[in-house]
């Protein structure tokens, strides 16, 4: 009478929810950078009834609530320096969607500290993308 | 290869969930070329915004009733510089106003100019 083996069980570490974890990591690590870049210029924007969904532009020109300027997540000191950087970024390009400069400002700010950040940007030939929120 | 089609899920709802964030709402301002700081002539519509308070053309108006009367100006119809609203802001003007403000030019047909401060 043969002795029937006991099958020995291969000892192999499962590796099938290894993708799965890893996805998930990445995910959440793109997402959680997103809201990370979304709220370092604290700022609350102005509200109006007339919106429309608009695309991303090669450029991004915001003012915080204290005044201090970013051009792309970069602080910079004057709005000369924002004409400067949005006129190389946008100045040679055709007329249309590759001229247009993202502007977001809280909405208590001053004339006096958005007024020059606009002005500079149509100078550099931008066009103005001005974002905000829906008024309920 | 059970854990393709998870993989294959998790992308597509990482792919839709940051659609959706990016979503901006806004418009689109063209200030005037060539002349971002307008000249007000006697012709051009102008609106005057001062210290909370707001004049169309030199007569008082409200930010509730400025819809209908940029409505009642046609500028949609209309062409080159009678599309214009020179914004003239003087004193404390917040964006919020501002902003309000451009966004009913904007609605109604009409392009939004800047009336340069005299220093």
């Amino acid at each position: 009478m043969r002795r029937s083996r006991k099958k020995r069980v291969p000892s192999i570490i499962p590796t099938v929810s290894m993708g799965d974890i890893a996805f998930l990591l990445i995910i959440f690590f793109v997402l959680v950078s997103n809201f990370a870049k979304d709220k370092a210029v604290q700022m609350e924007p102005p509200k109006t009834v007339y919106l429309s969904e608009l695309k991303k532009t090669p450029i991004m020109v915001q003012i915080d609530k204290e005044g201090r300027i970013y051009v792309d997540d970069k602080m910079v000191s004057a709005a000369s320096d924002v004409e400067s950087l949005v006129s190389s970024q946008v100045g040679n390009k055709p007329p249309g969607e590759q001229r247009w400069v993202t502007f977001k400002a809280d909405k208590s700010l001053d004339r006096s500290v958005f007024e020059p950040v606009i002005e500079a940007i149509s100078r550099a030939g931008g066009t103005l993308a001005l974002i905000g929120e829906k008024k309920p | 290869m059970a854990s393709f089609s998870d993989i294959a899920f998790l992308l597509i709802i990482f792919f839709i969930l940051v659609t959706s964030l990016t979503k901006q709402l806004g418009f689109l301002s063209e200030l005037p070329a060539g002349e971002q700081s307008q000249q007000k002539s006697e012709k051009t519509t102008t609106l005057n915004m001062r210290d909370g308070h707001m004049t169309l053309n030199d007569s008082p108006i409200t930010m509730d009733e400025l819809d209908n009367k940029l409505t009642g100006l046609n500028l949609a119809q209309a062409q080159g510089d009678k599309k214009i609203v020179l914004i003239e802001a003087v004193g404390q003007v917040s964006w919020q106003e501002y902003f309000e403000v451009m966004s009913k030019i904007n609605a109604a047909g009409g392009v939004a100019g800047v009336v340069k401060e005299d220093k």
